[in-house]
């Protein structure tokens, strides 16, 4: 039993969070039997909770590569033309013109909430079983930076239609912008590609929007780069099933544009998408210096959340190698999921080439490269191979 | 061939996920008018199922189907997103076999190492 699941089973401390996570727990779990009853483990979305949201990644960048080779990000209205090219008009023409366009567009966006949904979703599942501090802090603090880049890659996307809701978000993005107190100014012009609103704003936005995606490439490397076997593809069935959703959703919801942003109104309101949106909406409700404070402590309890219950199950005691017996065979370190063994030349005078050497901060003790060692050179100094069989021992005779 | 109840089923799913890809969604493509005895006369010719066409150029489905996507904010291209409905049925009929196929062998088996 790993130290992580030991706390959420026995509830060391005995605080009520600690029980509401527990009882969260229970609810997953029972959920994931359900689950497990219909699909059997082999098609369980519990099982691939981190690999639903990297799935839409996908689809994003296939269908943005189609928008985009249509896609024109100028502003220009020039007075309401009827050949104008804008990126308005350019978002109308792949809506219903483009065949299919109107399907890909569609595609694009949903599977932008569905990302977000699944991130949430994803980061719930992490939280209330316990795997997101310790040994995994890495992966939680480069998840949350990636959810905000998910979203802020999101909101881009919603100016660069060029209607009246871009036109709108736009100016409440440069007003909010312009508070901040030092950078304040210089990142409304960053934003803005200059002073005011021109084509460089629409040519910005659509850097940002592509340009940070394939950042996000990097945060993800940063996430997974601790971990052994990652799942990062769903199986066939779960990919047809995502799929299929994103489709439904556009057969029952069609995305259309608004009306063609015009500088000289003044747009007050805008359709509401809860998904990317939704800081618009505290944006509005409070003002400017509470929506920034609020936001940053919000985000920064989010990326410290590892540290902040670190009390609440006994600390990790690292997996030790007995030198003695250690060939050097490596199996333990191909198999720990957690990058935690690390091979090193051995010491001067030994039979062998290699030393198993453990990374303690990355040990989770979960054993498994206990069970690899076909030579008893590797131990859990609270677990020891005499308590593990007592243990199961004493599991078998209680039943 | 047909050994269980289980066969029976699978069969039954792939002929849906055929029908619904080769019939339903190429009617949704071309606009609800696509000439299919001519397109896939092969087809109609071997599975017989000229009066299904017959009976789809007929019913009130397309206009049922325009109508909603009209009240959904749809201004063009109604066969496309019906094509998107007819795939999301085919993918979610082939998702179903998958999983059925693909049951026993995902059956999780313990096998405990022994320690020598």
């Amino acid at each position: 039993m790993t130290n992580s699941a030991r706390s959420s089973n026995e509830n060391p401390t005995g605080s009520a969070y600690d029980a509401a996570i527990n009882e969260l727990n229970k609810l997953l779990l029972i959920l994931e039997n359900v689950t497990n009853s219909i699909t059997t483990s082999k098609y369980n979305p519990f099982y691939y909770h981190g690999a639903l949201p990297q799935f839409y990644l996908w689809v994003l960048f296939l269908s943005g590569l189609l928008l985009f080779a249509y896609y024109i990000p100028t502003i220009d209205n020039a007075y309401l033309s009827a050949r104008l090219v804008n990126a308005w008009t350019s978002v109308q023409y792949i809506t219903d013109k483009l065949p299919f366009g109107g399907i890909i567009r569609c595609i694009h966006r949903y599977a932008g909430d569905a990302m977000v949904i699944f991130t949430v979703l994803h980061a719930i599942r992490v939280w209330f079983t316990d795997r997101y501090r310790q040994y995994r802090w890495v992966q939680w603090v480069t998840g949350i930076i990636l959810f905000l880049m998910v979203l802020f890659i999101g909101q881009t996307g919603y100016y660069l239609v060029w209607d009246e809701r871009s036109l709108l978000l736009t100016r409440m993005t440069a007003s909010a912008l312009e508070v901040l107190p030092i950078f304040g100014g210089p990142l409304k012009t960053a934003f803005l590609n200059g002073e005011t609103i021109t084509n460089l704003t629409l040519s910005n936005f659509l850097f940002i929007h592509i340009g940070l995606s394939f950042t996000l490439l990097f945060v993800l490397w940063l996430h997974y780069v601790r971990m052994t076997r990652p799942v990062i593809t769903p199986p066939p069935a779960i990919n047809y099933i995502l799929v299929a959703s994103i489709l439904l959703v556009a057969f029952m919801f069609p995305i259309t544009s608004g009306k063609m942003a015009d500088l000289n109104t003044a747009p007050t309101s805008f359709e509401m998408d809860w998904f990317f949106l939704f800081p618009y909406a505290f944006m509005s409700a409070v003002p400017l210096v509470v929506f920034w404070v609020g936001g940053v402590i919000i985000a920064f309890v989010a990326l410290v959340l590892p540290w902040l219950v670190r009390n609440v199950s006994p600390p990790v005691i690292p997996a030790e190698v007995v030198i003695d017996k250690c060939t050097g065979c490596s199996l333990c370190y191909k198999d720990c999921p957690y990058q935690a063994i690390e091979m090193v030349p051995a010491p001067a005078g030994s039979r062998f080439k290699l030393l198993a050497t453990v990374k303690t901060a990355r040990c989770s003790s979960c054993g498994i490269c206990v069970g690899a060692c076909a030579f008893d050179a590797i131990d859990l100094p609270n677990l020891t191979d005499s308590d593990v069989t007592a243990q199961i021992k004493a599991l078998v005779e209680a039943k | 061939m047909i050994k269980s109840g289980k066969d029976l089923l699978i069969i039954v799913l792939a002929a849906s996920c055929l029908i619904v890809s080769l019939v339903l969604q190429p009617w949704a493509e071309l606009g609800f008018n696509g000439d299919f005895p001519a397109w896939i006369s092969w087809l109609t010719g071997w599975l017989g199922i000229d009066k299904f066409f017959n009976w789809l150029g007929n019913c009130q489905f397309a206009k049922d189907i325009q109508e909603f996507l009209s009240q959904q904010g749809a201004q063009a291209n109604f066969g496309e997103y019906a094509y998107c409905l007819f795939l999301f049925v085919a993918l979610i009929v082939a998702a179903i076999a998958i999983i059925l196929i693909g049951r026993e062998e995902s059956e999780e088996k313990l096998l405990l190492p022994v320690k020598k």
